[in-house]
């Protein structure tokens, strides 16, 4: 990394020191970069590479046209703001259908935010708070993330052109999956038999908000593994329990976790088919200590 | 050299940009927290509508070849009290007493050859925590560089749009140049750090990700005039060290991405088309090599535009910023037509498989494939002189979902609107059907039917011909009624009113109101229906040449519903915006 480092700054360095020697050639440069190269803005001026907060208005404006636009479900106008070349177009908009056929009166609130705007680009940083109710029983539910959104001027305004990070929009377009445990220390109990502990486990994805149940694997330190099925409380909220308990010997599967001695440190895996940031399918891990 | 500095004059600097005092920006009731950048003619004419058209300033050009100093600073300084109740699921935030500051600076050194020298900064502090969530203040942008007309160097947030498969640089910190040689090559660089705020870099705050140390090279010729050849290449690797294992869920990864590719422009073609190929690697996993290629053109006539593309990534396939969704691969062509003076048609025909999506048909969150066809049309017309300022617009959208482990869904959407806008009214009314069918999975199936309607006017007091109205007013009523269906049989309603009113009399006083109430009934058997209320009001008084103060009240809330609905947001606060 140190090496990378050295070299890019290198790199600048030459840049930085062949600037005057080709000054004077400027003259001769073409206006613009073709449209739709996808490149950064053309070194073709000053005043367009730095006067580019110009439009840092209308690119909070467009960004709140479009979680409005959301929260009241208008599909219409969502499609008209995001760019028809838009890497995964059908996957988002697929996803706010759902959204809208299964979540009500739902509010966004950005929190954190973050606009750089340049010419033609601007990126907003934000984490988010998405509130609604459940449209099978009316329970309050929160999603939360942290979005990175590109946006290019066209024709028309300020568009979506790609999103990163968790999809504040779209469930099922990529937010990475929360996992928690009540107890978050675990503490088994002796009575009767050998120390028993239950512990409740809660995975909160909102890909998963039109799933009923899901399954995540706990794993203790000696290797023993059991399936734990969670099943759906509210849209993309997913509780089971699991029984842990110490002793010497133990059986994967049999659907309670044994643990050969205290304090030890057990393990809850969730598969997230969609972790957010167009990250590949990845593998979230918890750990939980045992006392 | 030369140099003038001013603060405030309109002179020989030039009209300094505002910051979030345009009146027109403050006429809105949303709080003055965006900083908001302008040209000179944007800020004439922004002053020359809220002056209610009265003369306009003009600029002095300055005809010496001295450098001009810049600057441009402001704060909105707000204090105001919340009175909240309901849990954390249904508000964020919390009563009591709160402060918040923004902060803004844009300091320019331009030389008479215009190249410019740039330091840019704006700060938000405030105490509460449903502004900034984990601390009491943050620097919402930092940059610093030089840019010319042959080269752009920066260091702070930086932005780098490499292309549609590498990504951008968007929200990383670190150091970016770019640099042209001679008339067709352009070289951009950038390294630095890919976090979530500055303060998170500095750890100021709980780290909720991974550093991510990331670095980003184009190299760009030009073939001709129309042809342009490019060439990316990205890394990034998470270091492990930087959050605490209790927190990381995910494993540290790291990736490195190669892209090339060209892009076309002639005659109204514009065509770019990329190939890519990546590893992504998780710490202490074996590595996963992908490859991804993106083809895209428009082309855009008298009457007409078209548009096509093929983009296709694979499962693993990994960018620098996460904006090039993987497991993706989409076909499209679409295009509008102007058909006469009265019709305009859109089409869009797609095919679309995603294969990272979770199988719906088994309830699970098993790995699954989908295959979503879709052909969405839209239609508007208009009357001409016949019925001027009226106009319809029509919308159908069909889409077959079909997945990988056997099941298949229908989406169809219908809308239809009626519009009118005249020189004192505006209206319209809508429909809306969206229906998802899914025999195997009910639970995500269901029909939405949305009716809509608005009425709107504007009315001026007190002036002619000649000399701007001494009032100007406009009220709006917008109106909403939705009827649900589940696939699972149950069935609900909802509905919506408002009324949005802005009054404003001259420069010296504006004021904003808005109410509105909203109703949600139960799917289930004597449920009860959730009824929300909302109203503000905003009242400001400008002064001086682009700054005002402020009062506002805004409520929010539910005002029935089950004991887990219940909840209420009051705020009362006065606001100044003050350029310095």
């Amino acid at each position: 990394m140190l090496n990378r480092s050295v070299m890019t700054l290198a790199m600048l360095a030459l840049l930085s020191a062949l600037a005057p020697f080709h000054a004077a050639r400027a003259a001769e440069q073409p206006g613009a970069a073709p449209a739709g190269s996808a490149t950064q803005a053309p070194v073709d001026g000053t005043a367009a590479l730095v006067a580019n907060q110009a439009e840092a208005d209308k690119v909070q404006q467009a960004l709140d046209e479009m979680i409005r636009a959301y929260e009241m479900g208008n599909i219409a106008m969502i499609q008209n703001n995001i760019d028809p070349t838009m890497l995964g177009y059908q996957r988002f908009l697929n996803g706010v259908r759902q959204d809208v056929l299964m979540l009500r009166q739902i509010r966004i609130r950005l929190l954190n935010t973050q606009i750089v705007v340049g010419p033609d680009v601007a990126v907003v940083q934000t984490d988010w708070q998405k509130r609604y109710f459940a449209a099978a029983n009316l329970a309050p539910g929160e999603f939360s993330g942290h979005s990175i959104i590109l946006m290019h001027r066209g024709e028309t305004g300020w568009r979506i052109a790609a999103f990163s990070g968790d999809n504040m929009f779209a469930s099922q377009s990529g937010t990475l999956g929360q996992i928690s445990t009540v107890p978050g220390v675990i503490t088994p109990v002796a009575g009767v038999g050998p120390p028993t502990a239950t512990v409740q486990i809660t995975v909160i994805d909102p890909d998963l908000a039109n799933i009923s149940s899901l399954t995540v694997q706990a794993v203790s330190p000696q290797g023993d593994r059991e399936s734990v099925a969670l099943t759906s409380t509210s849209p993309g909220r997913f509780t089971g329990s699991l029984t842990v308990v110490v002793q010497s010997t133990y059986t994967a599967g049999d659907g309670t976790l044994q643990l050969q001695a205290t304090p030890a440190t057990i393990s809850v895996r969730y598969m997230d088919n969609n972790p957010g940031n167009n990250r590949p399918p990845s593998m979230l891990t918890k750990t939980v200590p045992v006392q | 050299m030369r140099i003038d500095i001013g603060i405030g004059h309109l002179g020989r600097i030039g009209l300094l940009v505002i910051a979030g005092a345009a009146m027109p920006a403050l006429a809105a009731a949303a709080p003055a927290d965006r900083v908001v950048l302008a040209d000179n003619d944007t800020v004439l004419a922004a002053w020359q509508q809220s002056a209610g058209g009265g003369a306009q300033p003009e600029l002095v050009k300055q005809d010496d070849g001295g450098t001009k100093i810049e600057w441009h600073g402001g704060v909105t300084l707000d204090r105001y009290t919340d009175s909240v109740s309901g849990g954390t699921q249904l508000t964020p935030m919390r009563s009591g007493s709160y402060y918040k500051a923004d902060i803004h600076s844009d300091l320019r050194a331009i030389s008479p050859a215009g190249d410019t020298a740039f330091a840019q900064f704006s700060l938000t502090s405030t105490n509460d925590r449903s502004v900034l969530s984990s601390h009491d203040s943050q620097i919402n942008s930092l940059v610093i560089g030089r840019s010319g007309q042959n080269y752009d160097f920066r260091f702070g947030d930086i932005s780098l749009d490499l292309s549609r498969l590498a990504g951008s640089t968007g929200g990383m910190r670190g150091v970016q140049a770019q640099r042209r040689f001679g008339t067709s090559t352009v070289v951009s660089v950038a390294d630095g750090v890919l976090t979530p705020s500055w303060e998170e870099l500095d750890r100021a705050v709980p780290r909720t990700q991974y550093l991510r140390h990331a670095y980003a090279m184009k190299l760009e010729q030009g073939i001709g005039d129309a042809t342009r050849l490019f060439v990316t290449h990205e890394g990034y690797s998470d270091d492990p060290n930087t959050i605490d294992s209790s927190n990381a869920l995910l494993t540290a990864a790291s990736a490195s991405l190669t892209t090339a590719g060209f892009s076309y422009q002639k005659n109204g073609l514009n065509m770019t088309a990329e190939a890519a190929t990546s590893r992504w690697q998780e710490k202490g996993q074996n590595a996963h090599d992908s490859r991804a290629y993106a083809v895209d053109a428009t082309w855009s006539g008298q009457s007409y535009g078209l548009y096509g593309g093929y983009h296709d990534t694979g499962v693993y396939y990994a960018s620098l910023p996460g904006q090039a969704a993987p497991g993706i691969r989409e076909t499209f062509v679409g295009g509008n037509w102007s058909a006469a003076s009265w019709l305009a048609l859109n089409l869009d025909l797609r095919r679309s498989q995603n294969r990272v999506a979770n199988a719906m048909a088994s309830g699970s969150s098993t790995l699954s494939s989908t295959r979503t066809d879709t052909v969405s049309a839209q239609q508007s017309i208009t009357f001409g002189q016949r019925l001027p300022g009226l106009g319809l617009g029509l919308r159908q959208s069909v889409s077959n979902i079909k997945n990988s482990d056997g099941s298949s869904s229908r989406t169809a959407e219908y809308g239809a609107n009626v519009s009118y806008s005249g020189q004192r009214w505006t209206s319209g009314i809508g429909y809306d059907l969206n229906r998802i069918d899914n025999a195997l999975a009910p639970q995500s199936a269901g029909r939405t039917q949305t009716w809509t309607a608005n009425l709107g006017t504007n009315l001026e007091f007190g002036g002619d011909a000649s000399t701007p109205p001494a009032w100007t007013a406009s009220m709006n009523v917008t109106g909403t009624l939705q009827r649900y269906k589940s696939g699972l049989g149950t069935r609900s309603n909802g509905s919506s009113y408002g009324l949005q009113m802005h009054v404003q009399r001259g420069q010296w006083f504006v004021l904003d109101a808005n109410y509105g109430e909203a109703f949600v009934s139960s799917p289930l058997a004597g449920g009860p229906t959730v009824r929300t209320r909302t109203y503000s009001v905003s009242a400001a008084h400008p002064f001086g040449a682009q700054n005002a103060i402020r009062f506002y009240l805004n409520n929010n809330g539910t005002i029935s519903g089950a004991a887990n609905q219940l909840y209420s947001e009051k705020q009362v606060g006065a606001e100044l915006v003050y350029q310095l």
